[in-house]
C-alpha cells in the first residue's frame, strides 16, 4: 500500500490536488472524450446493445450465484490439463505461493503483463524484496513502473502523462534523449522489452475470463506482450480474481461482444488468447508449467450481500470514461488500485479502513456509469448502499439528519420550518443562517440563492 | 372565470421549488389549467426524502417521505389520475427509489403503497408533452437546455423538454456537455465543493463563446447550481424552469387575446 | 505450498475451505435490488445479433480486416508465390519462419528458391525473433471482425505469429465464419489446443496520449492470404 495515497490524504485533499493540475485535466478531458466516442461507435455495430447488456447482466448474476460449483469445475479442468491451482484466500497466501514457485525455479527475472489483481496484492513489491527483478511489459504499465507511479486508469495506466513526460521517463532508460514522437517511443519500448522477454524465467499475467467448462484462461490484449509473457518463459503464473469466471464459451461470446466495444470501441481486441493448459508435446514453445492463483482477498465477503453485483465487473473501464467526477480528477484521486466508479465501490469493500469509507462520496450519483456498464451494474445503487453502511458512524451528520427528520416528518413541522427559514433569509446575506458550515462551503464558489419571502402555499391560498 | 376541467392531477411541488422557486410551482399550475387540467394541492405534502436518502440516512428519509406519500395517496384515492412533479430528481425518487427506501427503513406497508403511488408520479415535461396545444407567443430566445441526470437516466426522459421548448419558440443552442452532471448531487455539492464547482464550470465554459439568453431545465437544484456558479464566475446566466418559459409565452398570448 | 495438481491429487483441503466460505456467504441469500431488479435468464444465452448482415463472408472479412490496416489478398493455391513475394518485399531481408500446417505446404521450398533462410516452428526463440517474416496457417477466420485464428497445436508454435515484425497468415476461405459467436460456441471443450489466439489486426497501443501506434510487441504488419 506504500505507493497509494488512500491513507495519506483525505478524499477532499486528493481531489483538490488533482483539480489544481491543469495539464492533467486537459489530458483527462481529451482521453475520456475519445474513449467515450469510440465506445459509442463500437456499440453501434450491435443490433440491440441494450438487450445484450441485459443478457450480460443476467448471465453475470447467474454465474456468481453458482460460483463455488463453477470454480470447482474450473479447477478440475485446469488440473486435468496439467496446470497447478492455488486457492489464495488472502493476499499473503497469493504472494507466498508465487514466491514459492519462483524460488523453486530459481527465478531471477519476471516479465508481467497487465494484472490489476496483482497490483491489488502488491505482488511486484514482494518479489522484488526477494531479489527478483520484475518488469512490467504493457507499455503504459512499464512507463509508470519506471516513473515509480501508480496507474491512473484501468485501460490506459499512463493517461495522466503527456508525450514529453513519457519521453523524459524513457530517455533515462535509454541513456540518451529520445524524441517525443509516440511511434519512436514505442519502437524503443519494443526493442528494449524484447530482450527482457527472451531473458525472463517466469511470466505473470492476469486473467480476463476463466472458462469453467474447459479450464481455459482468456486474455484480452492489444500489444502482444500478454502473448509473449504467456508463451516465452518456462513458467506462467496467472493471477485471477475468483469472480472472473464464465460458465462456458457461449457466455464468453456475450462478454467478448461487449468488452472491447465498451473499452475502446473495437469489435475484438487485437489478441484474444484462449490458453488451455501448459505447452503440449510437439509444440515448439509455451510454458512448461502453468500455475493459476485463484484470489479471494475479501471478495467472498461481498457474496450474499447487497453489494454482490460489484463482482460482476469485467474491468472494461467504460465507467471511468463517462464519469463526470473521474473526468475532473483522474485515477490517483481515488487513492488505490481501482479508480473511477468501480473503484469508489470496490475499494471500500476490499479495504477495511476509515479512509476507504470516504470513497462512496466521490460521486454525484448521476448514473452515467450505470448506463455505460456493459453488464449493467447499478453502481449508483451500490454507492448508496455503501453510504448507508457507513452513515451511522458519522454521529454529527446523523444528529443533523435526525433533527431534519424530526422537523420534516410532520406536515406542520415542514411548513413551520420553511416559514422560519424564509424569515431568517430575509435578514439578508450576512444573516447567521448563512454561517452554517454547509452553506459557507456552498457559497465559497457560488452565490447563495435568494429565498423568496413567500412560498408556494401563499400563492395557492389566493389562487386555488 | 369558470373553466371546465376534463382531468384532475395532484401537484407535488417539492421542497426545493417551495423554498427557492415557488414561481415554478405557480407556472406549473397555470400551464396545466390552460390545458384543461384541474390541479389539486395536497396540503400535507412535504419532501420526498431524497436529501437524506442520497446521504445514506434511509430511516430519516423514510420518516420525512411518509407524510408526502400519504398525502399523494389520498389525492389519488380522491380522483386525481396522476401526480405531477416539477423536479426530475424528486419524480425519480418517488418512482424508482421509494419502494426500496421504505423497505430498508422497515416500513413495509408504506413500501407497498409507494409502489402504487410512486408509479403515478409524472415529471412535468413528461405530462405536458402529451397534453393539448395552447396558444402562445413564440419565445424567440436562445436557450441552452440542461438534461438533468435522474430524469434522463432513471426515467428515460430526454426529448420531451426539447420538444416543448422548441414548440414554445425557443431556439435551442448546441451544448456538448448538456447531458453531463451539473455537479449538484445533493450533499456532494458541499462535501466536495471544489469538485462540484469544477463540474459546473466545465459545462458553463462550453457556453462562454456564444452565451445563450438563458439556461433551461426541469430540475430546480440543477438550475440553482448552474446559475449560482455562473454568477460567481462573473458570467451570470439565468437558469429557468421549462414551466416558466411555457407560462410566459402562454401569458403573452392571453394578453394579446385580451388586447387584440 | 504445492498448489493442486495431478501430483497432489484433486480436492485439496484448501479448495474445500475456500469454496465453503463462498457457499456459506451465498447461503445468506443475496438481497434483491428493488430499484433496479436483476433480470433472470434461463437456458443458453441467445446468439449475439449484429446491426449489419454478413452474407458475403469474404467481402465482409476483407472490408473489416482492411479497415484495421491488414493487407488482405485473395489467392489461388497455384499463385501463392505472388503473395509470398509481396510479403517478402514488405518484410525486407532476413530469415523467414514458417509453421508446418496444411495451408503453408510447399512454402519452405518456394522461400528457399528465393534465396531465403527458412526456420521451422521448432527453431529457438532467438532465431525466430531475428526472422523478418513469420508465416502461419489459420484454423479459422471471423468475417465481421476481420479476425484470423491461429492454433498452437496445429501450427506447433506461438512465436512464429508473434515475434517477427511481419505476420503472413494463410486462411482457407471455407474456414471463415460470420461472427465470433459462431466460432466460440462451436468449440469442443474436450479438444482445445493449449493456445488458441484470435488475431484482429496488427499489434497496437494507445498508451501514449491515446495516439495509435502499431507494432508494439507483436507484428506491426499483418497480411492475410485468402486461399480460394
Amino acid at each position: 500500500m506504500a505507493d497509494f495515497t488512500l491513507e495519506r490524504a483525505s478524499l477532499r485533499e486528493r481531489t483538490t490536488t488533482a483539480l489544481a493540475d491543469v495539464a492533467l485535466r486537459g489530458n483527462l478531458r481529451r482521453a475520456t472524450d475519445r474513449f467515450a466516442h469510440m465506445r459509442a461507435a463500437g456499440l453501434s455495430q450491435l443490433a440491440n446493445p441494450e438487450a445484450l447488456r441485459a443478457t450480460a447482466r443476467a448471465l453475470r448474476g447467474r454465474t456468481l450465484a453458482r460460483l463455488p460449483d463453477l470454480l470447482d469445475q474450473f479447477a478440475d479442468q485446469l488440473i486435468a490439463r496439467g496446470a497447478h491451482v492455488h486457492w489464495a484466500s488472502d493476499e499473503e497466501s497469493a504472494r507466498e505461493y508465487v514466491a514459492e514457485v519462483a524460488r523453486g525455479h530459481g527465478v531471477r527475472k519476471v516479465v508481467k503483463s497487465k494484472s490489476m489483481a496483482s497490483e491489488e496484492i502488491a505482488l511486484n513489491h514482494h518479489l522484488e524484496g526477494l531479489g527478483i527483478e520484475v518488469i512490467e511489459t504493457d507499455l503504459g504499465e512499464w512507463i509508470i513502473q519506471l516513473a515509480r507511479e501508480t496507474p491512473s486508469h484501468i485501460l490506459a495506466p499512463a493517461i495522466h502523462k503527456n508525450r514529453r513526460q513519457i519521453a523524459e521517463v524513457l530517455s533515462r532508460v535509454a541513456g540518451g534523449d529520445l524524441s517525443e514522437i509516440p511511434s519512436e517511443l514505442t519502437a524503443f519500448a519494443r526493442q528494449k522489452l524484447r530482450g527482457e522477454f527472451l531473458d525472463a524465467d517466469m511470466g505473470i499475467s492476469g486473467v480476463n475470463f476463466g472458462v469453467a467448462a474447459s479450464g481455459s484462461l482468456v486474455l484480452v490484449t492489444n500489444e502482444g506482450n500478454g502473448r509473449l509473457v504467456t508463451s516465452m518463459p518456462k513458467v506462467h503464473v496467472a493471477v485471477m480474481g475468483m469472480e472472473r469466471l464464465v460458465a462456458d464459451f457461449a457466455e464468453l461470446d456475450v462478454m467478448l461482444a461487449l468488452l472491447a466495444r465498451s473499452a475502446t470501441g473495437q469489435a475484438l481486441s487485437v489478441y484474444t488468447s484462449i490458453i488451455t493448459g501448459p505447452r503440449r508435446p510437439g509444440e515448439a514453445d509455451g510454458p512448461d508449467e502453468l500455475h493459476v492463483v485463484i484470489l479471494d482477498n475479501g471478495r467472498s465477503s461481498v457474496l450474499g450481500t447487497e453489494f454482490q453485483e460489484i463482482l460482476h465487473c469485467i474491468r472494461c473501464g467504460a465507467c471511468l470514461n463517462v464519469c463526470p467526477v473521474y473526468r475532473q480528477v483522474g485515477g490517483h484521486a481515488y487513492g488505490w488500485v481501482y479508480s473511477g466508479p468501480i473503484g469508489a465501490v470496490l475499494t471500500p469493500l476490499l479495504v477495511r479502513s476509515q479512509a476507504a469509507k470516504e470513497l462512496s462520496g466521490a460521486s454525484s450519483l448521476c448514473g452515467a456509469c450505470w448506463k455505460a456498464c456493459p453488464v449493467g451494474i447499478p453502481l449508483q445503487d451500490l454507492l448508496l448502499a455503501l453510504r448507508r453502511r457507513d452513515s451511522t458512524k458519522k454521529w454529527s451528520e446523523q444528529a443533523a439528519w435526525r433533527l431534519w427528520a424530526w422537523l420534516w416528518s410532520s406536515p406542520s413541522g415542514f411548513r413551520w420550518s420553511l416559514s422560519l427559514i424564509r424569515a431568517l433569509a430575509q435578514l439578508g446575506p450576512k444573516a447567521p443562517l448563512y454561517r452554517f458550515p454547509a452553506l459557507s462551503r456552498w457559497s465559497r464558489g457560488r452565490g447563495v440563492p435568494a429565498v423568496p419571502a413567500k412560498g408556494f402555499r401563499d400563492w395557492w391560498r389566493e389562487n386555488r | 372565470m369558470k373553466t371546465k376541467y376534463r382531468r384532475k392531477v395532484a401537484l407535488f411541488v417539492t421542497c426545493v421549488v417551495d423554498a427557492l422557486s415557488p414561481k415554478t410551482g405557480v407556472a406549473v399550475v397555470r400551464t396545466l389549467r390552460r390545458r384543461g387540467i384541474q390541479v389539486v394541492f395536497p396540503q400535507d405534502q412535504g419532501c420526498c426524502g431524497q436529501p437524506a436518502w442520497n446521504a445514506g440516512f434511509a430511516q430519516e428519509a423514510a420518516l420525512v417521505a411518509r407524510p408526502t406519500l400519504l398525502a399523494l395517496k389520498r389525492a389519488l384515492d380522491q380522483g386525481a389520475e396522476a401526480v405531477v412533479c416539477p423536479a426530475g430528481s424528486c419524480a425519480t425518487m418517488c418512482r424508482v427509489f421509494w419502494p426500496e427506501m421504505f423497505e430498508v427503513a422497515g416500513l413495509h406497508a408504506e413500501a407497498a403503497l409507494a409502489r402504487r403511488v410512486g408509479a403515478s408520479v409524472l415529471e412535468y415535461s413528461e405530462l405536458v408533452e402529451g397534453l393539448p396545444i395552447v396558444p402562445l407567443v413564440p419565445d424567440g430566445r436562445r436557450v441552452a437546455l440542461h438534461k438533468s441526470c435522474h430524469m434522463l437516466r432513471e426515467l428515460g426522459l430526454e426529448g420531451q423538454a426539447a420538444f416543448l421548448a422548441q414548440r414554445a419558440g425557443c431556439r435551442l443552442v448546441e451544448w456538448p456537455g448538456d447531458d453531463r452532471c451539473c455537479g449538484f448531487g445533493g450533499t456532494f455539492s458541499v462535501k466536495l465543493p471544489e469538485l462540484s464547482v469544477a463540474m459546473a464550470d466545465e459545462k458553463l465554459r462550453e457556453l462562454d463563446e456564444n452565451p445563450p439568453d438563458l439556461i433551461l431545465g426541469c430540475d430546480t437544484s440543477c438550475l440553482v447550481q448552474l446559475s449560482a456558479r455562473s454568477q460567481a464566475r462573473g458570467r451570470p446566466l439565468a437558469a429557468v424552469h421549462l414551466a416558466e418559459v411555457l407560462d410566459r409565452a402562454e401569458l403573452a398570448a392571453e394578453r394579446e387575446g385580451r388586447d387584440g | 505450498m504445492e498448489g493442486e495438481s495431478l501430483k497432489t491429487g484433486e480436492g485439496s483441503r484448501e479448495r474445500a475451505q475456500f469454496l465453503q466460505t463462498l457457499r456459506d456467504q451465498l447461503a445468506r441469500g443475496t438481497p434483491a435490488n428493488l430499484a433496479h431488479p436483476l433480470p433472470a435468464l434461463e437456458g443458453k444465452p441467445p446468439a449475439v445479433v449484429y446491426a449489419v448482415g454478413a452474407d458475403d463472408l469474404i467481402a465482409t472479412f476483407t472490408s473489416a480486416a482492411t479497415e484495421l490496416g491488414v493487407l488482405v489478398r485473395p489467392v489461388s493455391r497455384s499463385a501463392i508465390g505472388e503473395v509470398l513475394d509481396e510479403a517478402l518485399e514488405l518484410a525486407g531481408v532476413g530469415p523467414v519462419a514458417v509453421t508446418n500446417e496444411p495451408e503453408t505446404a510447399g512454402l519452405p521450398e518456394l522461400l528457399r528458391s528465393r534465396g531465403r533462410e527458412v526456420l521451422g516452428a521448432d527453431a529457438d526463440p532467438q532465431a525466430v525473433a531475428a526472422a523478418c517474416l513469420g508465416i502461419t496457417g489459420a484454423v479459422a477466420g471471423i468475417a465481421r471482425s476481420g479476425t484470423v485464428i491461429v492454433d498452437s497445436g496445429r501450427s506447433g508454435s506461438r512465436l512464429v505469429s508473434l515475434l517477427p515484425p511481419v505476420h503472413l497468415a494463410f486462411l482457407n476461405t471455407p474456414a471463415i465464419v460470420a461472427d465470433q459467436g459462431t466460432f466460440l460456441r462451436a468449440l469442443d471443450t474436450a479438444s482445445l489446443p493449449s493456445n488458441l489466439v484470435l488475431i484482429t489486426g496488427p499489434s497496437r497501443s494507445g498508451d501514449i496520449e491515446l495516439v495509435l501506434t502499431v507494432g508494439v510487441h507483436g507484428p506491426g504488419k499483418l497480411m492475410v492470404a485468402l486461399l480460394v
